[in-house]
């Protein structure tokens, strides 16, 4: 009977590390949801500020008046843009180790894509969860000028 | 004699078994739901942060003089309608419950604004803090902190 005394107490602790084991998974997903939320948060400010640099070319007639208007992305300051404010957004999350940045522009529309390496808080040696967020800007017509027709977007 | 001696020996080994693991008991859910609160709190900032980044970085450069007002305003209401309490409107390391929003840039043409949301999290159990990522706790909290910046439109 004496030996029987204080199995009790081993056997929750084990229970408990049990459940801590799993418990992790579910706590990290949650840490690691805001992680994504965050990154895209990156990539739509990436995307505004790569279609702001939006070249706008007007067109005009013989009398000096706009006729159209065509929208172009800035094939060199728009992806330079976006990736500065990806990487400013991005700055103070420690847990984005990589990133790769490919701006698309489309006409009037530019996409942003980012992957995202989030290392694990509370699992330090488990693999880094990865993600591939995305964001589309897209630069509006200026009102009461028709598009040029071979404009794009 | 000598049998009831044992009993009450026996009895308090149980008492003190049952303490034990309720101590681990409470600190295992007690750490559990710490930590689950303090991740969906700050998704919660990290959603606060983007709204109002957003509405400051359209609001100021459209001219609106109280830009700053609003996007605290739109940043709070994110904050309650993440469930958060809020208790007082002041600077990061007071007590749990405060909320704070920061602005930093330049509303000009080609300016950016950047809006950090603070908020202060109860939390009783401090090893949980840089669990959460989020720097030291200060007293029984958690400083959360998210910052977003966007180009000015």
């Amino acid at each position: 009977m004496s030996d029987e005394r204080g199995q009790v107490l081993p056997l929750a602790v084990v229970m408990l590390l049990v459940l801590l084991l799993l418990a992790v998974p579910v706590l990290s997903a949650g840490w690691l949801l805001g992680t994504r939320s965050a990154a895209q948060r990156a990539a739509d400010a990436a995307a505004l500020a790569g279609a702001g640099q939006a070249v706008l070319a007007r067109e005009v007639d013989a009398r000096g008046a706009v006729y159209c208007a065509r929208i172009a992305v800035n094939p060199v300051g728009g992806p330079a843009a976006a990736a500065r404010y990806w990487t400013r957004n991005t700055a103070a999350l420690a847990s984005i180790r990589t990133r790769a940045f490919v701006a698309v522009p489309d006409g009037a529309l530019l996409t942003v894509q980012a992957t995202v390496a989030a290392a694990n808080p509370l699992w330090a040696g488990q693999p880094a969860t990865t993600w591939t967020v995305t964001a589309v800007a897209r630069v509006q017509q200026p009102p009461g000028i028709p598009a040029c027709p071979n404009a794009k977007g | 004699m000598t049998s009831r001696f044992v009993g009450e020996l026996r009895g308090q080994a149980a008492v003190v078994e049952t303490v034990i693991m309720l101590i681990l008991l409470i600190g295992f859910f007690g750490g559990f739901s710490a930590y689950a609160i303090a991740a969906h709190a700050r998704a919660v900032v990290i959603g606060a942060a983007t709204v109002a980044g957003r509405a400051a970085a359209i609001e100021c450069g459209q001219g609106a003089v109280a830009w700053r007002a609003d996007a605290t305003r739109l940043a709070g209401e994110a904050l309650k309608e993440g469930g958060l309490r809020l208790t007082a409107f002041a600077a990061a390391g007071a007590e749990p419950g405060t909320w704070f929003v920061g602005f930093a840039g330049t509303c000009g043409s080609g300016g950016d604004v950047s809006v950090t949301v603070d908020y202060e999290q109860l939390n009783l159990f401090p090893f949980l803090a840089p669990l959460v990522g989020q720097g030291p706790a200060s007293g029984w909290g958690i400083a959360l902190t998210s910052t977003a910046i966007y180009p000015v439109e």
